[in-house]
Order: structure tokens, then C-alpha cells, then sequence
């Protein structure tokens, strides 16, 4: 890793990346920590999440088999497993 | 350096087949020790659902859900706790995977045992983590799924501080696709074709192979994308069932990695938006549930879309749990049916590729009119034997599924406790592994100048528009009385 500094500037090649990574990371922390728990209070979203809760379905599922979180399904939808 | 055409020729074949001599020396390929791995799993967790039946049950987990605590993700609601539930996975994959790596490391000084383990483990971390941030529930809801956040953590890294040295033996994202696609093959299961009867079958496997063979002709012959790989990976990805699809579908035809990010991130996202937009059309214009379902099923790319897509059908009044119910039930079980096709999918694809493309070790020219054997020995050389265990993995855990309901108690249980929940951390793994050796600057050609975005949505339309009509036609007239009787009447307690 280059040790060259920016012109006019006193950061180095490596301190940049860290600080990158750094800014990334902060970003995580404070979307997932603040953001999304206010977006999840937002009522159409809410209902949406409580819905799909209800049902046991796990909407993030990459396969069939991920679909449904719980066995204890409402009876329409257990023989569809 | 010129030789002339005979003396290149022949030092072009001399040096191809001082590879192939060394590489049937080495009999530890990556692709025998995923089919090793993956069946002793499976036959293990089957052996383990036999003797402990039920008391297997929460022992092999992945990070759960969580709103505004994210140590909620570790905790759960079982009586083991997620974290000793996903400890306990990732330390099975290790003392599996860490000989494995040492078996067949490409070189000796990333691949030392040391730094293999610590590599090993600080992937795991980062796939951890992957696995907290896609179960925030507002990231869940809306599909965004943990192969997405184990590629973005892995590209932050190697694009900032790069990928460490100690780390780089152990960042096998190959190895860990191709045994997570072994254990995809038993939850394959060819008996859940006949879910739903024909008009399942109308609609999953008729219009699916229709949408991916005109998406992929389109890309290759009006768009010309220069990668027929990468349009092959976009096609089954949107025409089949997402992600599942791509990862199979980018294994079978050797598709790089860049292509397979992308493929899934364009999906992703473009899922996102299908499965609000589409049941808020589909509602606004009054269709009837269970052609919505059916609908839906065919079209939004991932499972678990289509399954919350299906619940966004019920809408307001008080039948809304109702239809919601059938909605979703029609969705998810068109859905399954398609997801079958992954290993016919699969297995047509890479007999097609190895047929036709040749490989990056392949630099040799072909022979002149190859004779039935040559042809049938080039084939098999470039076949990614690892299909061979996803294919087997099926039939074998489809056979005992179909023995009779014990075996199907069996293979379920194993499944759902053990074999999936491994093949999640084998995913997440592997796209951990994918983002830390990919270069942003190796996406942009990918792109191929915004020809693969116009590529989706030209073939997500055309899925859209074909499957409707089908959903109509077969869910709407013909088949209704069947499907409405198939349905279970009543509403939701």
C-alpha cells in the first residue's frame, strides 16, 4: 500500500482506506440501529410486517424450504410445505 | 514468439495435456470434495433424524429476526439459543471445510493451516454479521436477503483496506457454492411437482423453460451481451426462482462471479419493488385471488417474495385474511413446483455449456470434427462434476420421501433441522467469500453498458404477460373448480 500523500493533503493512501471502511461501517450502524426501526413504525409498513408475521412467512427466503419460519402454520397454508 | 502453426498446434496440445495429467493426478478436486462433503451431511442428518427424530430439532440455526435489538437475532424464541444454534453449525462446517481447504489449496504459503483457520473464522464473522443485517425486519420484509449483505460486506472490505493476506486461503467461495448447492439437491424433491396437479405444471414448467430460453436467445442475439453466461444467469434467475437459480445456474455454466453478483443484485432489487407494486395492481384491477396467486407464483423471482407478495393479496374487509390465505397458498405452491426445476435447470445447462463453450482451462484448439468418443470426453472433461452430487442428492432424498410417510417424516426433519439451515451458512459463506475477491471495477464490464438491466426487464415483462395469460387460462377457467377444491374452505382462526 502506497504511503504517497495527497497533494496538499496530510492522509496517506492506507489512512484513507481505513477511514473508508470506518465511514462504511458507521453508515451500518447507524442505518440499522436508527433508521430501519422508524421505518418499521411507519403504519402501511407495519401492517405489512405484522401480516407476514401471522402467517410464519419469511419473506427473505432463498429457497422453498426457508418459506415458512414456524410449523404452528394456520391450517390454509400447512400443506403447502 | 512465432513457431509456425504446427509447432504451436502441438505445443498448445502438449501443454493442455500436462494439465489434464495433473489435474486427474489430483483426485481432491474442489468439485469431489463438495460432493464428499454434501452427501456425508445429508447421510449424516438423515442418521441423526432416525435415531433422535424430534430431539434434533434447534440445534443447527442461522441468525433470526429482530426490530430494534439486534442481539434479539441471537436470542430467539426456541429453547436453544440462536447463537449456540449457529455456533454450532459453523463449527460443523469448519471441521469439514478446514481439511477440506488444506486438501486442495493452490498454493502453500495463504494456504497454511494457521492462517486457514483464522481466514476461515473471520469469514464466518462477516457472515454473521451478514445474516444480522438481513434480519432487521423492514430489510426482510422487503426481500433483501443475506447473500445480498454477505456480498456488500465482503466488497467493502477488499475495495478499502483489501482483502488480507492471512485471510486469502481460506476465502473459498467456489467450494462453499458447490457444497451448498449439493445440500440444496435433497431439499429437491420431485414428489412436490404434483403439488398442485397440471395446472401447476402448466404454469411452472411450461412457461418457465419458455421465458428462459427466449430471455436467453434475446440477450445473446438482439441485445448481444457479450457474456453468454452472465445472460444465462439473469434468465434463469428472473424466469426460475432468484437467487437459488443464479447460484445454481452460475455453477453450471462456470458464470464469474461478477456475473453472478449482479445478477442477483439487479434481481433484488427489482424483486423489492415487484412484490408491492404487483399485488397493489392486481387488487386495484379487481383479480381474483387465486389467479393472483398463480400469478404472482410464476412471475416475482424469489420464494420468499412470492409467499409475501400472496399476503399483500388479501387487502381490506373482512374477507381479507381469507384471501390473503388462498393468495398466498396458490403463490407459494406454484412457486415450489418452480423451484424443482432447478435441477433439471441445472443439469440441462451444464451438459449445454460443455457442449458448446469451453472452459478457461481449455485453451487448446478443438480437434477438427471431433468423433463421437473425442466429443463425449471433451464433454465430460468440462462437465462440473459437482451437478452430479446435486443431482444425486435429489433423487435419493426424493426416492425416500417417496417410500412412503416415514421416509417423508425423515427427509423433512432432516431437512428443515439440520441440511438447510448448513446450506444457508454455506451460501453466506461463499458470497462473503465472493464480495472479498471482487474488484468494483470488475462489475462495471458486467454491466455491459446497461444491455443487462434492459435484458431483466425485457424478460421480466415477457414473464409477466406469458404467465398471466397462463394464470388466466389455466387457474381462472380451466382448472378453477379444481383449484378452488383443492383449496381447504374456511377462514384463518
Amino acid at each position: 500500500m502506497t504511503t504517497k500523500k495527497s497533494s496538499g493533503g496530510l492522509i496517506s493512501g492506507k489512512s484513507r482506506s481505513v477511514l473508508a471502511l470506518s465511514a462504511f461501517v458507521a453508515a451500518i450502524l447507524s442505518v440499522w440501529g436508527w433508521v430501519l426501526p422508524m421505518i418499521s413504525d411507519v403504519p402501511t409498513i407495519r401492517k405489512s410486517i405484522d401480516e407476514t408475521q401471522r402467517m410464519g412467512i419469511n419473506p427473505a427466503a432463498v429457497f422453498y424450504t426457508d418459506v415458512y419460519e414456524t410449523t404452528n402454520l394456520p391450517e390454509p397454508l400447512w400443506h403447502s410445505r | 514468439m512465432e513457431n509456425g502453426p504446427n509447432a504451436e498446434t502441438s505445443a498448445e496440445n502438449v501443454s493442455q495435456a500436462a494439465g489434464r495429467d495433473a489435474a486427474a493426478k489430483s483426485f481432491w478436486t474442489e468439485d469431489i470434495c463438495a460432493i464428499a462433503l454434501g452427501m456425508s451431511l445429508i447421510a449424516l442428518a438423515i442418521l441423526a433424524a432416525f435415531v433422535w427424530g424430534e430431539a434434533t430439532s434447534g440445534h443447527f440455526a442461522t441468525p433470526g429476526k429482530w426490530s430494534n435489538d439486534p442481539w434479539a437475532s441471537m436470542v430467539g424464541k426456541g429453547d436453544i439459543p440462536l447463537w449456540k444454534s449457529s455456533l454450532a453449525a459453523v463449527v460443523t462446517i469448519s471441521l469439514l471445510a478446514i481439511p477440506a481447504m488444506l486438501l486442495t489449496r493452490r498454493d502453500n504459503k495463504s494456504g497454511a493451516p494457521l492462517r486457514i483457520f483464522a481466514g476461515f473464522w473471520a469469514v464466518a464473522a462477516l457472515a454473521t454479521a451478514a445474516f444480522v443485517m438481513a434480519g432487521q425486519e423492514v430489510v426482510k420484509q422487503y426481500g433483501f436477503e443475506y447473500v445480498l449483505w454477505a456480498l456488500v460486506l465482503g466488497l467493502v472490505i477488499s475495495n478499502t483496506v483489501g482483502t488480507p493476506t492471512w485471510m486469502r486461503g481460506a476465502v473459498r467461495g467456489e467450494l462453499f457454492i458447490k457444497w451448498g448447492l449439493v445440500l440444496l439437491g435433497a431439499e429437491v424433491l420431485i414428489g412436490k411437482l404434483l403439488l398442485l396437479g397440471v395446472p401447476g405444471i402448466l404454469v411452472s414448467w411450461i412457461v418457465t423453460p419458455i421465458v428462459l430460453i427466449v430471455t436467453f436467445l434475446f440477450g445473446c442475439h438482439v441485445l448481444k451481451i457479450r457474456s453468454p453466461a452472465l445472460v444465462m444467469v439473469v434468465a434463469a434467475d428472473m424466469s426460475v426462482c432468484g437467487v437459488s437459480a443464479a447460484i445454481a445456474t452460475a455453477a453450471a455454466c462456470r458464470a464469474k462471479k461478477e456475473e453472478l453478483s449482479l445478477a442477483i443484485a439487479l434481481s433484488l432489487c427489482f424483486t423489492a419493488v415487484m412484490m408491492v407494486a404487483m399485488p397493489m395492481t392486481l387488487r386495484y384491477f379487481e383479480v381474483n385471488e387465486i389467479v393472483a396467486g398463480a400469478w404472482i407464483g410464476g412471475t416475482i423471482d424469489s420464494t420468499g417474495a412470492v409467499a409475501a407478495a400472496g399476503a399483500l393479496m388479501g387487502g381490506d374487509g373482512p374477507d381479507a385474511k381469507h384471501r390473503a390465505d388462498r393468495a398466498v397458498k396458490i403463490a407459494s405452491t406454484v412457486k415450489i413446483i418452480q423451484n424443482i426445476l432447478i435441477g433439471v435447470i441445472a443439469f440441462v445447462v451444464s451438459i449445454y455449456w460443455a457442449a458448446k463453450y469451453k472452459t478457461d482451462d481449455d485453451t487448446g484448439a478443438a480437434p477438427q470434427k471431433p468423433s463421437f468418443q473425442e466429443f463425449v470426453h471433451e464433454v465430460w472433461f468440462r462437465f462440473p462434476k459437482f451437478v452430479l452430487g446435486f443431482v444425486a442428492a435429489s433423487l435419493i432424498a426424493s426416492a425416500i420421501v417417496a417410500s412412503g410417510s416415514e421416509g417423508e417424516s425423515l427427509v423433512g426433519l432432516s431437512i428443515d433441522e439440520i441440511t438447510k439451515n448448513i446450506r444457508g451458512w454455506l451460501f453466506c459463506l461463499a458470497f462473503v467469500c465472493i464480495g472479498l475477491e471482487t474488484n468494483f471495477r470488475t462489475l462495471l464490464p458486467a454491466l455491459s453498458g446497461g444491455k443487462t438491466v434492459v435484458l431483466y426487464v425485457c424478460g421480466q415483462s415477457f414473464n409477466i404477460l406469458l404467465t398471466g395469460l397462463m394464470a388466466y387460462l389455466v387457474f381462472g377457467w380451466l382448472f378453477y373448480d379444481a383449484v378452488v377444491q383443492w383449496l381447504p374452505s374456511g377462514t384463518t382462526p
